[in-house]
């Protein structure tokens, strides 16, 4: 029995330990899965990891490469720098270029405020000019409305030796007359009848201008010495434009341009002829100076008295015209001879009545006299732009010894043709 | 010589040779002297008048005063011819 129950207990003790085996195996079983379950957990935490290292790197050779980068633009920053620094003495140079610069234009604005002033100096004295102008041209009409009625043209003096003998043979016609009736001889009658009319004549027409040449000399010269001190302060070395003339009882008028090459006169508002200045600021070429030309009352005074309208002459017959009016009707003139071509004209008028006059004006007022002309060589050119109809240069107005010399040129024409 | 000055001595020249003509062929009427004289003077003055028209403006009183003349002389022979 002991053996049954040694047996029995060497059984039950195998029991147990196939109990603890059992539970061992299951504890084993249990332990395999939860190491299963964390080799899982560590291989996925792993994987994550070899991730972050991957992304890591990969960050790293960005990094890597910025500061590659950012070591070439450091290199490249401190070349620039070195740059720079060389900049400085050019910097300089800026600064005093821009002092300079600072200091022109200081003295540019001082310079302009003194044109400005000079300019309102010279528009003020336009203003005088054209009162003075105006003031001129008003007692001028009504000089010419008082004298005119009294003395006509040409006004009447006549010299005592004239009158003395006009009243000489006025005498002796009457008594020849009164002889004849007493004697009763008729012929000597009408021989008597001659002699007073011949006396009448010298006795009532002038053979002497009522003004001397002095006379008219001083009165004028003080005028066109004031045009000529307008001329040398306002105008330009250019030539002057007669313009045309668009209707019979237009008055001529010459306009100085600013410039050489003056825009065609029909396109130069001239609707107020008692403009002075002409001011385009945007074309300069529009701009000058508008004067009535100085012959253009001689031209009117010998269209009256030769009874011929320059405006309706043919081109053909001016030349004739011309002498006519200037020898015959006015006797400013004692000979004119002129050459018509193409491109121009060029004239020589022989001093008449007016050579003084013409002398003191070459002499007190040149510009006057070869810009624009004298009256005599003026109102020769107002008759040949009214007739021809087209704007003319007075290229050259010489003053010799007894003759005026003008050069024309048609306007648009080449120059030097004319010489 | 002005244009004047040649007009009146023109017309000095023209009157005296005509006068010495009319005298030549023996005319006794002071009124036949008259009308040529005048004739003459309004030629002269038309001639004149062509270079400078205020010269026959100016003339025009003279001319006048020779009408008058001729319209007294005219009167006077109508006058006479009616008596």
């Amino acid at each position: 029995m002991p053996d049954y129950e040694e047996s029995r207990a060497r059984v039950n003790e195998l029991e147990a330990l196939r109990a603890r085996v059992v539970a061992l195996e299951t504890e084993k079983k249990e332990l395999v899965a939860k190491a299963d379950q964390e080799s899982q957990a560590r291989v996925k935490e792993l994987e994550l990891l070899e991730s972050k290292v991957a992304a890591l790197e990969a960050e790293n050779k960005e990094l890597k490469a910025s500061k590659a980068k950012a070591d070439a633009e450091s290199v490249e920053y401190q070349e620039l720098r070195t740059q720079v620094n060389d900049l400085d003495p050019l910097r300089a140079r800026v600064a005093a270029v821009e002092a300079e610069k600072k200091e022109l234009v200081a003295k540019a604005d001082q310079e302009s405020q003194a044109r400005l002033k000079e300019l309102e100096s010279l528009e003020s004295k336009i203003v005088r000019l054209e009162a003075v102008n105006k003031e001129l041209k008003a007692s001028k009409a009504k000089a010419v409305e008082q004298v005119a009625p009294q003395t006509g043209f040409p006004p009447r003096m006549i010299s005592h030796s004239q009158h003395y003998l006009g009243v000489s043979f006025v005498a002796f016609g009457v008594l020849t007359v009164l002889a004849s009736v007493i004697a009763g001889i008729a012929p000597l009658a009408g021989l008597g009848l001659a002699s007073f009319l011949i006396g009448l004549l010298l006795v009532y027409l002038p053979s002497q201008p009522s003004v001397a040449p002095e006379l008219v000399e001083a009165s004028v010269i003080s005028s066109l010495t004031n045009t000529e001190r307008a001329l040398r302060e306002l105008a330009p070395e250019t030539k002057a434009l007669y313009l045309n003339v668009r209707d019979r009882l237009d008055v001529p008028m010459v306009l100085l341009p600013v410039s050489d090459n003056p825009s065609p006169p029909s396109e130069i508002g001239l609707s107020d002829e008692d403009r002075f200045l002409l001011v385009d600021s945007e074309d300069p070429h529009r701009s000058g100076l508008l004067f009535e030309a100085p012959g253009s009352s001689l031209l009117a005074l010998m269209e009256k008295e030769s009874g011929v309208d320059f405006f309706d002459l043919a081109r053909e017959d001016l030349m004739d015209a011309l002498r006519s009016g200037m020898v015959e009707s006015l006797e400013v003139a004692t000979d004119l001879k002129g050459e018509l071509t193409e491109s121009g004209m060029k004239l020589r008028i022989k001093d008449g009545a007016l050579a003084g006059l013409s002398r003191s004006i070459a002499r007190s007022a040149p510009n006057v006299s070869s810009r624009l002309g004298c009256p005599i060589c003026s109102a020769a050119i107002c008759a040949a732009v009214k007739t021809l109809k087209r704007q003319m240069i007075l290229e050259e107005a010489a003053h010799q010894s007894g003759y005026h010399v003008v050069t024309l040129r048609f306007f648009g024409s080449p120059t030097n043709e004319t010489d | 010589m002005r244009l004047t000055e040649s007009y009146i001595l023109f017309y000095a020249v023209t009157i005296l040779l005509s006068g010495l003509l009319l005298m030549g062929i023996g005319v006794q009427q002071i009124e036949v002297y008259y009308g040529v004289y005048l004739i003459e003077f309004l030629a002269a003055v038309t001639f004149v008048a062509f270079f400078r028209r205020s010269l026959e403006r100016h003339l025009g009183s003279i001319i006048i005063v020779f009408l008058l003349g001729f319209i007294y002389i005219v009167a006077q022979r109508i006058l006479q011819i009616l008596s």
